[in-house]
């Protein structure tokens, strides 16, 4: 492992520790306030202050909000490239710390009755929490298990008015010279094919090489293929042999 | 996988302790 390496590692397990500290000192810093009624002030004031803020509560809030942002953001500079979606973590894990706190306030179970004003953005908290995670997670295990976050394999093709179903591979006329759907999968990383010298294969409709490529670099333009799609289908086209 | 689940461990280690310093920080500074 080189410094660099290390240095980065290092910065990442920095980075998810003071995240994981300022969104820990934010729920509690939370839930003292939500003790004394859930609002205080504190400070010199013409004002005379009717709820006196906890000992250091007042300066620990905003210092943990700017403190876990930096954290974030050393976090994302340092991880790795499969680990940098985890810095999206920080938000289900801050809004689900806090609309927990809401609920438990809000809810008749700390001993006094249901307090809608609390319940209402608990519910919410709660909901922006979770609903992230469902988008988020299957790319993260997929990134765990080391497959591609959009596998040229994937089970769902993408639809394009001009070029069809885009993605997958036995649907789509720019494969068609590819091993037909009965063939048995090979491994899903094998090395690309070798070139073979046979004569550029005319793709569909008679259109040439070129036209094809350009077609294929336009999708790629637009973002209907991944660079590992467009790579497989350059590959198709020029050498008409697919992966 | 085995080094991606030893990093993913090591965070984990790393959260852990980021929420136990908070909790000892917060205690002690409120």
């Amino acid at each position: 492992m080189t410094p660099g390496k290390v240095f980065k590692l290092i910065g990442s397990l920095f980075g998810a520790a003071g995240v994981a500290a300022a969104i820990t000192i934010l729920s509690l810093g939370m839930r003292s306030v939500l003790n004394v009624g859930g609002t205080c002030a504190s400070g010199n004031s013409p004002y005379v202050i009717r709820q006196q803020c906890p000992t250091g509560v007042a300066w620990l809030l905003p210092v943990s909000i700017w403190a876990g942002l930096g954290f974030l953001l050393l976090f994302y500079l340092c991880a790795p490239d499969g680990g940098k979606r985890c810095a999206i973590l920080a938000w289900p894990a801050l809004f689900l710390s806090l609309g927990w706190n809401f609920l438990q306030y809000g809810l008749p179970i700390q001993g006094h009755g249901a307090a809608a004003g609390w319940l209402v953005p608990g519910i919410l908290f709660i909901i922006m929490g979770i609903v992230p995670l469902f988008f988020v997670l299957p790319g993260m295990i997929r990134t765990l298990r080391g497959v591609p976050p959009e596998s040229a394999f994937s089970p769902i093709p993408k639809w394009n008015p001009s070029a069809g179903f885009v993605g997958n591979f036995d649907q789509n006329p720019n494969f068609a010279q590819a091993p037909p759907s009965n063939t048995p999968p090979g491994p899903m990383f094998s090395p690309p094919a070798p070139p073979t010298h046979s004569p550029p294969p005319r793709g569909p409709g008679g259109s040439d090489v070129t036209t094809e490529l350009e077609r294929l670099a336009a999708l790629h333009r637009n973002g209907d293929l991944n660079d590992a799609e467009y790579e497989s289908a350059k590959r198709a086209v020029v050498f008409g042999g697919g992966t | 996988m085995t080094k991606r689940l030893a990093l993913v461990a090591l965070h984990l280690v790393a959260i852990a302790g980021g929420i136990v310093a908070a909790f000892a920080l917060f205690h002690a500074t409120t």
